[in-house]
């Protein structure tokens, strides 16, 4: 059942952000939703599971558009790793998977524009300062909203 | 046996972790191979399938607001008519003076724009049209405005373009006034850049900036934009020239694909 889950939200998640996610962009930055997901999932379901879907939602997502085929994945699989390691902990309060999450998400961000900067003329501080910090914040607000939407989907830890 | 499997067992996050992490970096370093472009050309086109019916019900109030403006655009659009014609006239007359040979028309596909990913460095568009209406790869895409950018992928029912703002576009182009040849690509945000411009070139601030035509996918004389800045260092032998896109790609909800084979692939056609 679980794959069917995934494969769902990946889908739902996969067309707004490409249909409804661009209507929220600031100065070129956009929240990015199936990092959320790939976040959750493995926050949720533990690091082999989540690396797992964060390939293959990777895969699919470059696929799906222009972006460097396997860049995602790799981004994905990272933040997939780092947001499990803060699973086990005991405490779930929102407030002390704030910092674990934040890091998450700059962590992906810090790898998946260095990576594109390669090859360009954008220099190292303004890829941190315009570009990675402001998609890192953007993301963490949505999930702070998911939190507050469904605060279970981020505290629950489910177990296959 | 048993050790093994515990420490597969206990191991099992870290080697999962290693063999994505190895798997994505050869994706990465084999982004050419054609079995993947064929991969990636089956995604999209599943994907566009989904993409075009999720968005069904957002197109019904897009034709609806579009319709509207279309028709205040079209009462504008005969009132400038009645000028334009004379215009015709005048440059038909010194065509003929000229003895000059009238270019072909080029053939325009109209376009919708259903979906867009932008994130710093990557900025593309999904289009409403594909291969079933004549859109192919590589094909140049416009408005009224001037250049947008280039299909990048294109499936039955729909196109990715790859925009100007992105750090793989590259168009040849030049100065309309003084007719001096270099590459526009981005370099950050909103602005490209006119490369490979020698230092004491005749380059001013407002020149209009255009498609040189001397590249094997863009028409020539397509607007790409205006030049907002220059600088030059003083040890290089070449001038920085900022450009400002004629097209705003904040609102790009229409589009026309440029329907002229690239002339490598239509080289290609030829020979088959």
């Amino acid at each position: 059942m679980a794959p069917l889950i995934s494969a769902f939200l990946f889908a739902a998640m996969i067309v707004l952000q490409i249909t409804l996610v661009p209507l929220f962009e600031i100065k070129g930055v956009t929240p990015d939703l199936i990092l959320i997901l790939v976040v959750l999932t493995s926050f949720q379901r533990g690091r082999v599971w989540g690396m797992l879907f964060a390939f293959c939602a990777g895969f699919l997502y470059d696929a799906f558009g222009t972006g460097l085929l396997g860049l995602s994945s790799l981004a994905y699989v990272v933040s997939a790793f780092v947001a499990g390691l803060w699973r086990e902990q005991p405490e779930r309060r929102f407030g002390a998977i704030f910092g674990p999450l934040l890091f998450t998400l700059f962590v992906h961000d810090f790898l998946y524009f260095s990576f594109l900067r390669i090859g360009t003329s954008v220099g190292f501080w303004k890829t941190l300062v315009v570009m990675v910090m402001p998609a890192t914040l953007y993301s963490l607000i949505f999930l702070c909203v998911v939190y507050l939407a469904a605060p279970m989907m981020l505290l629950r830890r489910r177990t296959y | 046996m048993r050790r093994f499997s515990d420490w597969f067992v206990y191991r099992g996050e870290y080697l999962t972790f290693a063999s994505a992490t190895v798997l994505s970096l050869i994706l990465i370093f084999s982004n050419n191979d054609p079995r993947l472009r064929t991969i990636r050309s089956y995604a999209f086109g599943s994907f566009g399938y989904v993409l075009e019916k999720a968005t069904a019900l957002q197109r019904y109030d897009h034709v609806y607001r579009h319709n509207r403006w279309l028709r205040k655009e079209n009462a504008r659009l005969m009132l400038e008519n009645t000028q334009y014609k004379e215009a015709v006239y005048e440059n038909e007359r010194l065509r003929s003076l000229l003895e000059f040979k009238a270019k072909s028309q080029l053939e325009l596909l109209p376009a919708k724009v259903i979906g867009e990913e932008e994130n710093g460095f990557i900025h593309s568009i999904v289009l409403d049209v594909g291969e079933n209406s004549g859109a192919k790869k590589n094909m140049a895409v416009v408005t009224s405005q001037g250049l947008v950018g280039r299909i990048y992928e294109v499936s039955a029912a729909n196109s990715i373009v790859l925009l100007m703002l992105d750090r793989n576009f590259r168009v040849g182009s030049m100065l309309q006034r003084s007719r001096i040849a270099g590459i526009v690509k981005w370099e950050s945000g909103n602005e490209v850049v006119l490369a490979q411009i020698a230092k004491r070139s005749d380059v001013s601030v407002g020149d209009a900036v255009i498609t040189s035509g001397f590249s094997t996918i863009f028409p020539g004389g397509l607007q790409v934009g205006k030049i907002v800045r220059t600088s030059a260092d003083e040890q290089g032998m070449f001038m920085t020239v900022v450009v400002k896109p004629a097209v705003d790609f904040s609102k790009l909800e229409e589009v026309f694909i440029v329907k002229m084979l690239p002339a490598v692939m239509a080289a290609g056609q030829e020979e088959k």
